[in-house]
This record gives C-alpha cells, sequence and structure tokens, in this order.
C-alpha cells in the first residue's frame, strides 16, 4: 500500500501536493471547533465508573467551583469597623463580578445566622448593606460568630486572626473573566492595614490556560527554530530541515481539524501537543532524509525521483515499524482513565498517523519537485558525534567488556527499580502554577490561616427518605464528621448536623459547642421532631445553604471535609476515616457502598476528583507502559521474526523509563498528568532508535553476514541517524523547559533524558546483548 | 443460493443492524447521571400579561382601588384547609397540609397557620397578625411543638424569608395589601388569567419597608371586577442582579371560585425561579362562621392549639380530607 503511495507521488508530485494543500484547508475549518476545557471536572471522562454516583451527587447538592478571598487583618483580628467593612466591600463586589454567582457571596457579613433572643428569631445577616458599623454591633458579631461555632476556619479563624469571602463560580463561566474581576477587587482592597489575599482552583485554571496559551505562541517557534538549526547542521542542507516541518505542520493541521471534527477539547496538559508533536514528527524523516541524502550524494548524477524511489523502499519496513511503536506508545495513554491523556494519546496518534503517510507521499512529492542536490562530502558520514558513539561501542562490545557494561546497567535499573517505590504521584492546579503567583501565596493563606483550600465532599446515604429525621442516623452523621475532623490535617467540616445542633443550641440559649459536646456526651439527644423542626426553620432562611446539605427527601447528607495542604496521602486519610466512621457496621468502601445499604458513602469534588485522578493516573501508567511494551514486543518479535532480538530492541527503552522514574523519585518532584506523559512518548520515540538499529542487524543477518559483521554494518548505518535524530529531538523537546507551566517544564527535561538515555542505550546495550548472545536472525 | 450465500447475507444484516443501533446511540448523547438528576421535568411559564396604560376618567384612583382591596369580604371568621406542595419542576420535593384560620377584628386581621402534615411537624404553627396601617403593620409568632415548646417571634426583616421553605414568604401569606411605607402606583390594565385587572405597582419608600421586603418592586394584579389579587410578580435591585432585576418571583391565581359568596382561589402558584414553584390548593373552606375563632388566634394560645382545634372539629383526623 505505501509503495503504491509512494510510487503514485513520485510519479504525479504536483496532484499530491495539491491534494495535501486541499485537505489541509479544509481541516483548518474544523480547527475554531476545539475547545480548551479548564474545569477539574473534565479530566475525568463522563463514563468513569467511579464518577457516576459523584456526580450525580455534585449535581444533587448544586457542586460549583469556588472563588476565595482571604482577610488578614493589620491589627490582628477581623472584629473591628474598617476591617469588617472591608469584609462588605468585598463581598459585594464578588457578587458583582461577571461570572460569580451573586446569591452564593458568603462571608462574616452576608452568611445567613439563626439567633433567637429575647424570644425573637432573626435570621438576616447582622450586617446587611447599610448597617451602621458601630462598637456595640461589631462586639455583637463577634460574640454571636463564636457562640454559633462559625469561627471554625471557613468564614472566619478562631479569635478573628482571618476571615474569608467565599462565592461560586458559575456553570459555564469564563474564568478569565472571573479572575480578571478578582484580581480588580483585590487590588482596590489591598491598600489598607489588611492584607487581602484570592485563591481558588476555578483561578488558578484560568492561570493555567492563560500561560499554557502563551506557552504555545512561543515555543511552536521556538521548536520549530531549534529543529531546523540541528537539522541543518546534522545534513548542512536546508531542504530536509523545510520538508520535514512542512511535513509536520501539514500533520498537525490534519490532526487538529480531526480533534475539531470529533468535538475532542484540549486541556491546560495538552495545550503543548502541537510542541510535542513537531518533535516527535521529525524521527521518522530523519531516518528517511539521511538514507536519500546519502544516497544523492554517493550518485550526484541520478534522477531525484529514481533515489527518492530507491531510498524510501529501503526505510519503508524500519519507518513502519517505527511509526506503529511510536502510535502504540501513544495510543497505550488512551488507555488511562484520564481524559487529557487520553486526547494526547488519540490525537498523537492520528498525528504520527498522517506523519507517516506523508513520510511516503508528501515528502517524496516534494523532493521530486526540489531536487535538492547536496554537496559531496568528504569520508564517512555522520558527525564526529555519531563517530564518537561508534568508537565508544566497539571498544565496549570487545571481549569481556560486555559482560561488565550490562552488569552496570542491572545495577542501575535495580537502583532505579528501588528508588521508584519512593516516587510520589500528585498533581493538583495551584501547585502547577508559580510560586510566585498571587494565587499560589494565597492558596498558603488559606492553608496557614483558615481551613484550607481543597475539599472534600462526602455524601452519605441512608438508604431510605426521611432517613436523616431518625436520631440514629442523624447522630451517626455527627459521628462520622467528628471522626473525620479529628485528623489533624483537616482543617475544618461542615454538615447539616451543625446546622441543626446551631439551631437547638440558639433555641436553648446556649452556645453551639456547649450543646454539640453534650451531645456527644450522651447528656442531651435531639428527637425526631427537633431535627424536622430545626430543617423547617433553616429551610426558611434563603440564604442558608441547606439544600446544598441535605437532599429535598432528607435521605442523602452532604458533609464537607476541608483539608489543609491536601495532596493524595490527606485525602486518602479522611476517606478512609469517613469509610470508618460513616460507613459503619455496613462496612461500604467509599463510592463502592451497596446503594440499598444503609449509610453508603459517595465521595465527590475537587479533592474527591484530585485523588482519583492520582489513582487513575498510577493505574493508567502501569497498564500503559506494560501495553505499549508488550505491544512494541510482540509487533517488533513478529517483524523481526525473533523474540529474542525483539526483546533485546525492548530493552533500551524500557530501561531509560525506568532511569527516568528513579530521577524523579531521587528529585522528589512528583509525577502529575503533564509530565506523566513522559513515558508514552518516550517508549513511542526511543523505540525507533533500537527498532532501526535491530532491523538492521537483522537484514544483515539475512544477506548471510557473521554476527559480528551485520552488527558493525548495522552501527554504521544507523548510529549517525539515531544520534542526530535523538540531538534533533532532545534539542525540540528542550524548548519546553522554558514553558510557564512547571510540569511542562519537567516533561521536556524527563523526555529529553529519556531520548538520550534511550539512544545511548540503544548503541551500547543492545550491541552488548547482540555480542554476548549472539541472537539469531 | 447455496448455504454459505445465506450465511453471509445472514452476517451481513446482523452487522449491519448492530451498525445501525451504535448509529442510532450515538446520534443521540447519552445523558450522564448527574444531568438526569440535575434536569426536572419543566412547567409552563407564568402568563405574562401584557399592561395598557389608562387615562383620563377610565383611570381610577389607587388609593381607593387599595382601600376597596383591604376593604373586602373575605368571610371572617373562616376556616380553611389548604395542601402546600414544594415542586422542582413537575416532581413533587415536598408537602404540607395546614389548617388555615382566619378573623378580622376591628381591621386587624389574625391569621394561624396550623400544620396537620407531615405528621412529624404536626403541630408547628404560625400567627399572623396584620393591620392596614402602621409602618410595623405585621407581626408573625411561631410555636415550634418539639423540645424547648416555645412561642417565638419572627423578626421583621425576616417576613420576606420562604415559608416552610418554599417560594411563598410569610409577607405572601398577608389578606391586607400594606399602605404605610410604600408608595403605589397605576400602572394600567390588563387581563390575568382571563379576568380584566388593574396593574398596580408597589415600591417599598421607608427604611422599615425597605427591610422587611426583599424586593425593590412588585406589581400586584387586583381584579377589577371584585376585589381579589389574581397574581403578583416580585422585582429585585435594578443594578446588582440583573437577572433578579427581571424578577425574583411570580404569583398566579389559577383557579379560583365563590364560597358562600366569597371569592377564594382554589389553586394558586408561586414561581421562585429555577424551575422551582410552590403549589398552594384549597381543600375545604368554611367562611363567615358563627363563632368567633379570636381566642385561637392569639401567641399565648398556640400553646394548647391542638386540643382546641380538635374540639372545634378541624384536625385532619375529624374533617373531610382535602380534596384536589
Amino acid at each position: 500500500m505505501l509503495t503504491l503511495l509512494l510510487q503514485f507521488s513520485v510519479r504525479h508530485p504536483r496532484t499530491v501536493v495539491a491534494l495535501a494543500l486541499a485537505l489541509t484547508c479544509v481541516a483548518l475549518v474544523f480547527i475554531p471547533r476545539i475547545q480548551l476545557r479548564l474545569d477539574g471536572r473534565s479530566l475525568i471522562p463522563e463514563g468513569q465508573p467511579d464518577f457516576a454516583q459523584s456526580d450525580a451527587a455534585a449535581s444533587l447538592f448544586g457542586l460549583r467551583d469556588l472563588v476565595v478571598v482571604g482577610v488578614r487583618p493589620g491589627g490582628g483580628s477581623v472584629y473591628n469597623a474598617e476591617t469588617l467593612a472591608r469584609i462588605g466591600r468585598l463581598s459585594e463586589g464578588l457578587a458583582s463580578v461577571e461570572g460569580v454567582v451573586a446569591s452564593s457571596v458568603l462571608s462574616l457579613t452576608t452568611a445567613p445566622r439563626l439567633s433567637v433572643e429575647g424570644g425573637r428569631v432573626e435570621t438576616r445577616p447582622l450586617l446587611e448593606e447599610g448597617a451602621a458599623l458601630d462598637e456595640a454591633v461589631v462586639e455583637r458579631l463577634r460574640r454571636e460568630t463564636e457562640a454559633q461555632g462559625l469561627d471554625d476556619g471557613v468564614l472566619v479563624a478562631p479569635g478573628g486572626r482571618a476571615a474569608a469571602v467565599v462565592a461560586k463560580v458559575s456553570a459555564g463561566a469564563d474564568r478569565e473573566r472571573v479572575l480578571e474581576g478578582a484580581r480588580r477587587l483585590v487590588e482596590a482592597e489591598s491598600g489598607g492595614e489588611d492584607a487581602v489575599y484570592l485563591s481558588g482552583t476555578a483561578l488558578a485554571q484560568a492561570i493555567l490556560g492563560r500561560s499554557a496559551a502563551r506557552d504555545l505562541l512561543r515555543l511552536i517557534p521556538a521548536v520549530v527554530v531549534v529543529i531546523c538549526l540541528t537539522l541543518f547542521l546534522a545534513f548542512r542542507h536546508a531542504s530536509p530541515a523545510l520538508l520535514s516541518l512542512a511535513e509536520i505542520c501539514v500533520s498537525l493541521t490534519w490532526a487538529a481539524g480531526l480533534m475539531g471534527l470529533t468535538g475532542r477539547p484540549v486541556f491546560v496538559t495538552t495545550l503543548v501537543l502541537p510542541v510535542v508533536l513537531i518533535a516527535v514528527g521529525v524521527s521518522d524523516d530523519v531516518y528517511a532524509l539521511s538514507h536519500y541524502f546519502a544516497a544523492a550524494r554517493g550518485t550526484p548524477g541520478a534522477p531525484a525521483a529514481a533515489t527518492v524511489l530507491r531510498t524510501f523502499r529501503e526505510v519503508m519496513r524500519p519507518i513502519s515499524l517505527t511509526a506503529v511503536s511510536t502510535v502504540v506508545g501513544l495510543l497505550s495513554m488512551a488507555a488511562s482513565g484520564l481524559e487529557p491523556l487520553r486526547v494526547f494519546g488519540l490525537c498523537g496518534a492520528a498525528t504520527i498517523l498522517f506523519s507517516t503517510l506523508f513520510t511516503f507521499t508528501l515528502i517524496p512529492a516534494l523532493l521530486v519537485l526540489t531536487d535538492p542536490r547536496p554537496a559531496a562530502r568528504e569520508g564517512q558520514h555522520g558527525g564526529p558525534l555519531a563517530r564518537l558513539v561508534m568508537r565508544t561501542t566497539g571498544a565496549l562490545t570487545a571481549r569481556r567488556r560486555p559482560w561488565r557494561v550490562l552488569a552496570l546497567a542491572f545495577v542501575m535499573a535495580g537502583c532505579s527499580a528501588a528508588l521508584l517505590l519512593r516516587l510520589r504521584v500528585d498533581d493538583s492546579w495551584i501547585k502547577n502554577l508559580p510560586a510566585a503567583s498571587d494565587i499560589v501565596r494565597g492558596d498558603r493563606f488559606f492553608n496557614e490561616s483558615l481551613a484550607g483550600t481543597t475539599c472534600v465532599e462526602l455524601m452519605f446515604d441512608s438508604g431510605h427518605d426521611g432517613g436523616f429525621l431518625n436520631p440514629a442516623e442523624f447522630a451517626a452523621l455527627g459521628e462520622a464528621e467528628r471522626t473525620v475532623a479529628r485528623l489533624g490535617d483537616v482543617g475544618a467540616t461542615g454538615s447539616f448536623y451543625d446546622d441543626v445542633v446551631r439551631v437547638n443550641a440558639s433555641l436553648r440559649g446556649t452556645t453551639y459547642r456547649a450543646f454539640a459536646e453534650s451531645l456527644r456526651e450522651g447528656g442531651t439527644a435531639l428527637s425526631s421532631g427537633e431535627i424536622e423542626q430545626s430543617l423547617l426553620l433553616l429551610s426558611t432562611v434563603r440564604r442558608a445553604p441547606l439544600r446544598e446539605r441535605l437532599d429535598e427527601g432528607f435521605r442523602r447528607a452532604r458533609l464537607t471535609v476541608f483539608i489543609r495542604n491536601a495532596d493524595y496521602g490527606r485525602i486518602d486519610a479522611v476517606l478512609r476515616a469517613a469509610r470508618a466512621g460513616g460507613a459503619g457496621e455496613s462496612g461500604g468502601d467509599v463510592n463502592h457502598a451497596d446503594a440499598g445499604g444503609s449509610r453508603a458513602v459517595v465521595a465527590f469534588g475537587d479533592g474527591w476528583i484530585s485523588y482519583l485522578t492520582v489513582r487513575l493516573l498510577v493505574d493508567g501508567q502501569v497498564y500503559s507502559i506494560a501495553l505499549a511494551l508488550l505491544t512494541d514486543l510482540f509487533l517488533i518479535s513478529l517483524l523481526l521474526r525473533s523474540a529474542r532480538l525483539g526483546l533485546v530492541a525492548i530493552l533500551p527503552v524500557a530501561f531509560s523509563v525506568l532511569l527516568v522514574f528513579g530521577a524523579l523519585a531521587l528529585a522528589g518532584i512528583p509525577l502529575g498528568i503533564a509530565n506523566s506523559m513522559f513515558a508514552g512518548i518516550a517508549i513511542g520515540v526511543g523505540l525507533d532508535f533500537s527498532i532501526h538499529l535491530c532491523a538492521a542487524y537483522y537484514q544483515g543477518r539475512g544477506r548471510g553476514l557473521a554476527s559480528h559483521r551485520a552488527l558493525e554494518r548495522a552501527l554504521d548505518t544507523t548510529a549517525p541517524a539515531i544520534c542526530t535524530s535523538a540531538v534533533s529531538i532532545a534539542a525540540g523537546f528542550a524548548v519546553l523547559l522554558f514553558s510557564e507551566v512547571s510540569p511542562n517544564a519537567q516533561l521536556g527535561l524527563m523526555i529529553c533524558l529519556s531520548l538520550l538515555a534511550c539512544a545511548l542505550t540503544t548503541l551500547v546495550l543492545v550491541p552488548c546483548l547482540l555480542t554476548i548472545r549472539r541472537v539469531a536472525g | 443460493m447455496n448455504i454459505s450465500t445465506i450465511l453471509l447475507r445472514g452476517l451481513v444484516a446482523v452487522a449491519l443492524s448492530w451498525w445501525a443501533s451504535g448509529c442510532r446511540a450515538s446520534t443521540t448523547p447519552a445523558r450522564s447521571a448527574a444531568e438526569t438528576a440535575r434536569a426536572p421535568a419543566t412547567i409552563p411559564e407564568p402568563e405574562t400579561p401584557s399592561v395598557e396604560p389608562v387615562a383620563g376618567d377610565a383611570m381610577p384612583d389607587v388609593a381607593s382601588l387599595l382601600k376597596g382591596y383591604n376593604g373586602r369580604d373575605f368571610g371572617s371568621p373562616g376556616w380553611r384547609r389548604v395542601s402546600l406542595e414544594l415542586l422542582n419542576g413537575s416532581e413533587v420535593t415536598r408537602s404540607f397540609t395546614v389548617v388555615n384560620l382566619f378573623e378580622n377584628r376591628d381591621g386587624e386581621v389574625r391569621t394561624l397557620f396550623y400544620l396537620e402534615r407531615p405528621t412529624g411537624l404536626k403541630g408547628t404553627s404560625y400567627l399572623l397578625s396584620e393591620q392596614g396601617v402602621g409602618e410595623a403593620c405585621v407581626r408573625v409568632h411561631l410555636f415550634l411543638p418539639a423540645g424547648e415548646r416555645r412561642v417565638l417571634e419572627v423578626a421583621p426583616d425576616d417576613l420576606d424569608e420562604g415559608l416552610l421553605g418554599s417560594d411563598f414568604t410569610y409577607n405572601d401569606m398577608r389578606t391586607l395589601l400594606p399602605i404605610e411605607g410604600y408608595d403605589y402606583r397605576l400602572a394600567g390594565q390588563t387581563t390575568l388569567g382571563g379576568q380584566p385587572a388593574w396593574a398596580v405597582d408597589a415600591v417599598p419608600s421607608k427604611r422599615v419597608a425597605r427591610g422587611a421586603t426583599a424586593w425593590a418592586r412588585a406589581r400586584f394584579y387586583l381584579a377589577r371586577e371584585f376585589s381579589f389579587m389574581l397574581g403578583a410578580d416580585y422585582f429585585g435591585r435594578e443594578g446588582k442582579d440583573a437577572e433578579a432585576a427581571r424578577s425574583l418571583r411570580r404569583m398566579r391565581v389559577e383557579t379560583l371560585e365563590q364560597r358562600g359568596g366569597i371569592w377564594t382561589a382554589t389553586r394558586m402558584r408561586m414561581y421562585g425561579g429555577e424551575g422551582r414553584t410552590s403549589l398552594l390548593t384549597l381543600g375545604d373552606a368554611r367562611f363567615k362562621m358563627g363563632e368567633s375563632a379570636g381566642p385561637l388566634l392569639t401567641p399565648e394560645s398556640l400553646l394548647t392549639l391542638p386540643e382546641q382545634l380538635s374540639r372545634r372539629g378541624l384536625t385532619l383526623e375529624e374533617s373531610p380530607s382535602p380534596q384536589r
């Protein structure tokens, strides 16, 4: 098939170029349909089984992303007229920000309260618009806040050391605008004695989206320049770089058009896809063009069409094989449970397929049309690096040395495997921002002074309508809340249990904490009637978030857990505690409990997304790396007709990926969504090196050469291309080091390291293995 | 036709039908659990009457309109039983049965709301006392039967909060329109629910009135041919929230009838936004009862209401069930 396409392209180059251009124009039409997804929920596919119940719970309780503004009072306490006025202005201002749900703004000045004084029940916020802020009002606010236990770190810290204004972001709101509006507000209030902070996942997402888009504009030209330069230096001719980039450009346009056509979104973590694919796509072209240029130098007078046909036919088999291995590497990401990795894998695979198609159609057509004539070069082809590598390989494969090389490799692999146990897997929108970002500063403030910025939401299902009117179920919810709250990293907890306790404490003229303690110790108990009565009172307060905490049938209750400096381990501890405290005797696992059983617990919200992301990432990595390596092993063994040769081809890339994982663990850098993509790319691209070497060795053996002669010849023909390819692709990826998004910079570094390690390992380890085992073709 | 051709055709048919079923499935986007839970069946939007301005002799004096409305015969002393349903779309999320007792004594109207259902809340009572005049012209007392068994007064600033968690507020339960503290203006004439009506706009003009209402402007639709409120629209403050400024809530009397010469709504719906509505449906009603309900309509009597109501035959067990 490829041969026919190659022949057609050589015979009808203009038709091929015109057709490619026409289809590229069609693809361009669909590109504007690509949407950028910035919300955390979009990371996990709709059909994810662990998430079906979470989605339903999030919808039931009207869960939305939050914007949080923090105030650190200059005088040490927020209970003064100036700071409270500032909180009031921030609350009103936040309500006016486009994209913020105006009625959702909660702060000391807007929070509903249910106080009973002198036989009168009041629910309106004490400091509603226009209320005078005299000393008596300030003192009353402090007294009521403390009496009702509202100084738990959510809206105000104990002792009034800090305060927060919290608001929901509307579904589908433009997060950029929310960010701009919130920043303007914070800036306007930052002049006084109080320090004002801004944070929230929604805002971090907007900043990352903006940074990633800026990256795209800066890094694409940079990667193009770097690759052009390295290819020019390698070939001493402008054509290979220009032809290769033209081909990649068309492939990317087609892949982007396909994304638009199929409605695939892009994510912050996949915005670097073009940069990555430009670097990856060059790989096959380097092999094909180096063959062509070597042949053209050897036969200066030969017509371009004939040289193209001959040289491209020769590399068709290894290039097809390397394309398959790259596609397998990228598609292995599609096996992940995370949407960005899936999109990256699918679109990357499509780009490589297009790129391979164009390697045998568009590039031959362009070669025939442009007929580039390289100047004849003295001596052996390949740069000084290739010659150095070949000399080193020759020395290492000499008598007895291969064993030492293998022993060293084995020790290194063992150390990396041991380090792997220390590898941390974590991902967070906010942690991905630069440390100097205002959102990161805000996040630090909320984690140090208030209850934290990450929430794990838990839905407790009593199993039947009206279940939480039952005093036993109600008490069990309280017990679960206390169990979770006892964990050291939990900043605060909140559920309708607290609201009901507050109401009853007010009705009895006591404080929230005293009444809660009395309930805990069994000194008091609430009857079903009292619980229902309290809910009736709470339901009359429009701003009270009762519907966000208890469903209308009183069957399902939500418990919000604020975690300070949340990571996988801390969230896991909360989920375990919830399981122990909430699921009770039913013993149901979180999100796996029998829906019909009593007190099933379903986790949802930001914290759960982040937890599940890590879990899916780990599962996906193990599964996709294993899948890619096994698939590649099978395909290479089949095509080279030798399982041993297949295994030899796979080893360098497996070894280099293991080394990079070890280095990651050693450096204490967590594996996240963005940097985890390195494994798929490294396997896809890095495997090309050993495939070319092994295929050349296999061909040599097939022509009847002795093993050592076949190896020498294989190294002679492929080592320069492997070096050129590794250096040019690594240089392309090195551009990512200048990314504003740190995981993308890490991704660039990790790919560079793994590709260079893989090229080196291929040129050292494969010859050693072939020398020792005398692997037969 | 040989057996292999038949088998081949069969396979092709199976493959085509499988492909077609896949196509059908893929053309209809699968609804996530979240979407299903989020999307209640919708109910029709409330009727939006177009108001025509009136001028000259046809234009009535707004003060006399309000006086006529507040002075109407509403069957005092009377009794009725209503069901209140809280709906999300067309799904009933909560329902209550309320016994209502009211009396107009020397211009002061007192209305008692006694909860019969749900059983867990039985005995919970509200007493609404209103006067047509005076700034603080309405007071609400609440009795909670469980626990402390206390009678509490609801703060005047909270009277526009949701009654029983519904879209109706304490203020919506008033029999009289408040006069002091509000500016009224005749907006024009219209037709609502097939009835000719006057559209009267109200704006709270004094601090107390502003504090007691969550709305910045209201439009009341008063029947032209008899004294009755057919509907009301409540609007938020301009410039703060564009959506709220358009409409906070809308009340529509869906059906009404005369019982013993007294006009009464038999179905009344409050639209609260986001697909939520609250529906009041009249069950039984008795107007112009011979015996005064006065002794029951005091804050102190709320403590012993169940027994007193029972003696009057007004409990659910002893009187006809509400009819829909």
